[in-house]
């Protein structure tokens, strides 16, 4: 009855202990365990060979030699609350119509720095667009905002 | 001040971007063999990877320098993959003998997933493991590969799997048992 409560108790350990994980009084108290009951080292013995096994797997590489490339361009922000993520709506609002009637006016001289820069791929006013997203995938947080670029067409 | 401020913000996004291409570059090779080991199927490995490093991106803020990359992936790719497993619903519960006389449910993957890559099986000489890592739970799949193919500690893989050692410690006996069952069940099993 003693052996069988050593074996309901050290059984669930016996990964930890092939892992090294366990601390110095545990691990001394499963090796004295296995050292005479053949059940569980007969367990401990499988472990390991199924750990071997895992180990000896050779590495998979992708079809492709080249790296992935990265081709989409959003940021997001982390959780700020309602009030600013409000602001945040209305600064976007305002840059788009600023950009609407930057591009739309009467070219007569040289363009402003501020068209040069609407012109350019991060201002493509046909691009731009602001939207609020679902809930942050990693931590939870909601991102207040997001903007999208396009790409090169 | 509107245009100061998105060229603000365009310009923090290309500082970025190319010290994550260069991240993404040195980890790609590495984090497909985990997508392969955890999905078995070349297509679901690429989906994965895809997901993982879109995800990766958007949060890169997020990103602390100092820390291992791989380690901040992985925990992204583990997310990724669990969502992805229950959204497709290729869970159910079965009984294997060694959960239930846990008294914790087991699970097998529902073969509606296109088969393990053949081709590729062939050269990895273990076609039974593979398929055994395909039938498991998705949690004890994820801890067995990053305890036995990727070599982590404890406490990485309670870092990467957002949970505790203790956790850890368990999912990773029980996904063993978990496979060995498979295994002897499906005659790959070699004592």
């Amino acid at each position: 009855m003693w052996r069988k409560m050593d074996c309901r108790r050290v059984e669930p350990l016996l990964s930890a202990y092939l892992d090294h994980e366990l601390a110095g009084a545990e691990s001394l108290e499963v090796r004295r365990h296995l050292s005479h009951c053949s059940h569980c080292q007969r367990e401990a013995d499988s472990i390991r060979d199924l750990k071997s096994r895992l180990a000896a797997f050779p590495s998979i590489g992708p079809a492709a030699e080249l790296p992935p490339t990265l081709d989409a361009d959003t940021v997001y922000w982390p959780k700020t609350g309602l009030r600013n993520a409000l602001l945040g709506l209305g600064l976007a609002v305002a840059s788009m119509l600023v950009t609407f009637a930057v591009v739309n006016r009467p070219v007569r001289h040289e363009p402003t720095e501020l068209a040069k820069t609407a012109n350019s791929r991060s201002l493509d006013a046909a691009a731009d667009r602001a939207y609020v997203t679902s809930a942050d995938p990693v931590s939870g947080g909601v991102p207040v905002l997001s903007v999208g670029y396009s790409g090169d067409r | 001040m509107f245009a100061d401020l998105v060229r603000g913000l365009a310009r923090s996004r290309e500082d970025r971007k190319p010290l994550f291409e260069r991240l993404m570059g040195q980890s790609y090779r590495h984090a497909y063999n985990m997508a392969y080991r955890l999905t078995s199927n070349a297509t679901e490995a690429e989906d994965l990877l895809q997901e993982t490093y879109l995800r990766a991106f958007r949060f890169f803020h997020r990103y602390d320098e100092n820390l291992p990359f791989n380690s901040w992936l992985y925990r992204i790719m583990t997310n990724v993959h669990i969502d992805m497993a229950r959204k497709r619903g290729r869970l159910k519960t079965v009984s294997f003998e060694a959960g239930a006389a846990e008294g914790g449910r087991t699970w097998e993957a529902v073969d509606d997933a296109p088969a393990v890559d053949s081709q590729v099986l062939e050269s990895t000489l273990d076609e039974p493991l593979q398929l055994g890592l395909k039938a498991m739970t998705a949690e004890f799949r994820t801890a067995v590969v990053l305890s036995d193919i990727e070599g982590l500690a404890y406490d990485e893989i309670a870092e990467i799997m957002e949970t505790s050692i203790g956790t850890v410690r368990s999912r990773i006996h029980r996904g063993r048992k978990q496979l060995r069952a498979y295994l002897e069940q499906h005659g790959g099993y070699v004592a």
